[in-house]
């Protein structure tokens, strides 16, 4: 590790900084999302009949994508928390990513209902004519209750660096009102830290069960639901381990984005992209058990409609989505995890954006199949996704990275105290601002 | 020669194969047809009550759930008996084809009962041209629904009225002769107000008119004593059919159906075995009053019946105690939450505490940073 004005000069550096690459990539981005918003203006003044989404298949791409984010989201700070509370000495440089992550994910993510909802003043409803006893109001109440943690969590790793980042008067007038702000007279005092690492270390002590239940309530949503493919009782912890699974994935490219684009090569080392690797791998396992678990529990039992629903996903309208999932996003992923030679950063970011494809399509395959599969005597309905659909997907995803970026602009991305604290002691704030401003 | 043969009886199976009509033929005018006989005797009696042998057709309405029954009478003017009876609050009507020849146009007659009112009647017409109803009053004519009575019990309404066929009114139906008539049933669901929408119509039935007619018998539909407790798990229900002579009749189907909030639900269909009973599950999914029916559309010569039944299903305890105390589960979820946000906003309060201490506004100052510069 770099010494430490050094190590805070490279992290604050693309605080200061913003190349032409930057704005490039920026505008291409929010071009995708203002592509999604004019998807959703089309399908506000038309309707949802310019979706593909039908009276059988109601929920589609959407609801997918709502379970994929939030799966991300639930990665993001399960990952953050448990290697905090687990004190493991190599988490310093992902926390702040994966807490980012979580935001931005779980904010985009809980839009994709409002957007499956086709008018969106309907939302009201929920909260007008909502039942207890419906699980849709569970997972809001859940939704929201990780959402709020998941602010004030990632609010409170930031007070010490808006301490340290609040004097550099280079970085503009809203930016250091904003540090000023969220540090308000925090100088770093002993006292000070150990109560903001109290504070810190409850909040990560209840969002481990806040996010396992949240996600187990999402899986609920479909797991109480007398449906083929749904009516499950493990549905709550394969969700948990697919939400961690593709949130460990998200994090490694992001990392590794960051790593190429920012130079963080001596933050994001070979040895944490190998440590998320195992991680991986043994999340992939996991995976691959539910996975068999759940279609061997359903193919031996063989009723009607299940057989229908197996079939369409075996050899039927769905193969080429089911195995590519399994074997390009399970099987192949597993293998570049483990191999030594594969080992290697290329390797794992390329099992990550695999994992993170197929985590998408396992989320696609356990909602439209299901909602495909006739429930009475008739025709099986076909759903295929419209440009809205497409165009609204895209835009949330180009959104996601958006504001991650965007993020890496205000705070550094690599939490400087709790690195500067795995590294060595903690400094007065003042004096590294002055020497960060020296350099 | 064979080959002509061959070739006469290829041409014959091309041209003749497509106007085979593979699959059975149906009416697509009317979904049923009845025929009612007319005599001149007085069977009838108008009391909100319908006795065996007073009435000689009868329709079950699936949609509507409304019986219908039907006779005829030739004394003093041909009129059109008829009972209904009604698991609805709301009104109950009866669309009955005007004119001689059928050109759309309906006379409508609608009844409803009130506690404490009695029943009520409307008389009006609908002509097809202008897509128009008003009350026969209205139109220039007079209001013609005579005899009749209701009786309401448990949520079933029974109506009995007679309507002219030989009127002098020309917005009344006419049937001087014998004939088809068309008709449909319709209800409201709530609203006892007769200028209301019909919540739901029959589909066009059709009945016939005539001096020449065989009876059908009486049938009654029963429900048997309840086997076992009333229990949310499931609740037994045994139906009992019998003849006119009180002899079981077996091998007949038996709709089920259970009122819900909006319409019914459903039951399925479920056959009397050879002692004239059948068996059905009901399965709500909580307590409550639930009123049940049961019908037998007729058939084997003998009349529709319909019986109803007010059924209450209460707490035995045996439930899952979680699903069962809804409150305590809900105690319990929101202790949770509330804890979990209890617990934020402490962690909240301690960075408060942790950012509020301070010896002072360490900033430098602008000309702090440039000296520091130089």
């Amino acid at each position: 590790m770099e010494s430490e004005p050094n190590a805070d000069r490279v992290l604050i550096q693309p605080l200061q900084q913003t190349t032409l690459r930057f704005l490039l990539l920026c505008a291409v981005l929010i071009g995708v999302v203002g592509v999604g918003a004019f998807g959703y203006v089309t399908q506000l003044q038309n309707g949802l009949s310019v979706t593909g989404l039908n009276d059988k298949v109601s929920w589609g791409l959407y609801i997918s994508n709502f379970v994929f984010f939030i799966g991300i989201s639930y990665g993001g700070t399960l990952m953050s928390a448990i290697l905090r509370l687990t004190n493991t000495e190599w988490r310093g440089p992902i926390t702040r990513l994966a807490e980012s992550i979580t935001v931005g994910a779980l904010f985009l993510g809980a839009l994709f209902p409002i957007l499956d909802l086709g008018r969106p003043d309907r939302t009201l409803n929920l909260f007008i004519y909502g039942r207890l006893q419906s699980a849709v109001l569970w997972d809001f109440l859940a939704i929201g209750t990780y959402f709020a943690g998941a602010l004030v969590y990632l609010y409170l790793t930031l007070i010490p660096d808006a301490a340290k980042l609040r004097n550099l008067s280079s970085l503009g007038g809203v930016r250091l009102w904003l540090y000023r702000r969220l540090a308000r007279r925090w100088e770093g005092t002993p006292q000070q830290v150990a109560m903001l690492e109290r504070g810190i270390v409850l909040m990560a002590a209840i969002l481990i069960p806040v996010a396992v239940s949240a996600h187990s309530v999402l899986a609920w949503l479909f797991g109480m639901t007398l449906r083929v493919g749904w009516h499950s009782t493990i549905f709550g912890p394969f969700f948990v381990v697919g939400a961690i699974f593709s949130g460990i994935a998200t994090i490694v490219i992001v990392m590794a984005a960051f790593r190429r684009f920012f130079g963080l090569h001596r933050y994001f080392t070979l040895r944490h992209f190998q440590r998320l690797a195992t991680l991986l791998f043994v999340m992939d396992i996991a995976l691959l058990y539910f996975t068999l678990s759940e279609y061997l529990t359903v193919a031996y039992g063989a009723e009607s409609r299940d057989v229908l629903w197996l079939t369409a996903l075996m050899h039927g309208h769905y193969a080429l989505l089911f195995w590519t999932m399994i074997l390009g996003g399970f099987i192949l992923p597993a293998a570049l995890l483990i191999i030594p030679r594969t080992r290697t950063i290329p390797g794992i970011v390329t099992a990550s954006i695999l994992i993170v494809a197929a985590m998408w399509i396992e989320r696609v395959l356990i909602v439209v199949p299901t909602m495909a599969t006739p429930q009475l005597p008739f025709e099986w309905t076909i759903y295929q996704p419209t440009w809205v659909e497409w165009s609204i997907t895209a835009g949330t995803f180009a959104a996601l990275i958006l504001f991650i970026a965007l993020f890496s602009k205000v705070f550094p991305i690599v939490s400087m105290w709790e690195t500067r604290r795995r590294a060595g002691a903690e400094a007065p704030a003042e004096s590294t601002a002055e020497e960060v401003v020296r350099a | 020669m064979r080959s002509v043969f061959f070739a006469a009886a290829l041409a014959f199976i091309l041209l003749i194969a497509p106007v085979i009509p593979w699959r059975p033929l149906y009416s697509s005018a009317a979904d049923t047809g009845l025929a009612v006989g007319c005599n001149s005797t007085e069977g009838v009696v108008s009391e909100g009550r319908i006795l065996p042998g007073e009435y000689s057709e009868s329709y079950f309405d699936e949609t509507t759930k409304l019986l219908a029954y039907f006779s005829c009478s030739d004394t003093d003017g041909r009129t059109l008996q008829m009972a209904i009876v009604s698991p609805w609050e709301g009104w109950v009507g009866l669309l009955l084809q005007a004119s001689e020849t059928w050109n759309g146009d309906m006379n409508v007659v609608r009844v409803s009962y009130e506690r404490g009112i009695g029943p009520r009647s409307y008389d009006g017409y609908f002509e097809s041209a202008s897509n128009t109803e008003r009350m026969d009053v209205d139109w220039g004519g007079m209001t013609d629904v005579y005899d009749l009575t209701a009786e309401s019990n448990d949520g079933v309404t029974v109506y009995e009225f007679a309507v002219p066929l030989t009127s002098d009114d020309i917005f009344d139906s006419h049937m001087t002769g014998d004939g088809f008539l068309y008709f449909q049933l319709a209800y409201s669901g709530v609203d006892v107000d007769f200028k209301s929408e019909a919540s739901g119509t029959s589909p066009l039935n059709m009945i016939q008119i005539s001096t020449q007619y065989f009876p059908k018998v009486w049938s009654e539909l029963q429900f048997l004593p309840l086997e076992g407790s009333h229990e949310r798990t499931g609740t037994e229900v045994l139906f009992l059919l019998r003849n006119d002579r009180g002899f079981s009749v077996p091998n007949a189907m038996v709709h089920v159906f259970m009122k819900a909030a909006f319409g019914f639900a459903e039951l399925g269909v479920v056959m009397t075995n050879s002692q004239g009973v059948a068996r059905a599950v009901l399965e709500p999914r909580g307590t409550g009053t639930y009123l049940v029916g049961a019908a037998f559309e007729g058939g084997q010569g003998l009349l529709a019946s319909v019986v109803w039944m007010t059924l209450v299903l209460e707490d035995t305890g045996r439930a899952l105690p979680i699903v069962d105390s809804g409150h305590i589960a809900l105690s319990l979820v929101f202790l949770g939450v509330a804890g979990v946000w209890l617990v934020y906003a402490y962690a909240l309060v301690l960075a408060h505490l942790a950012t509020a201490r301070s010896r002072g506004d360490l900033r430098p100052t602008r000309q702090q940073e440039l000296r520091k510069w130089r």
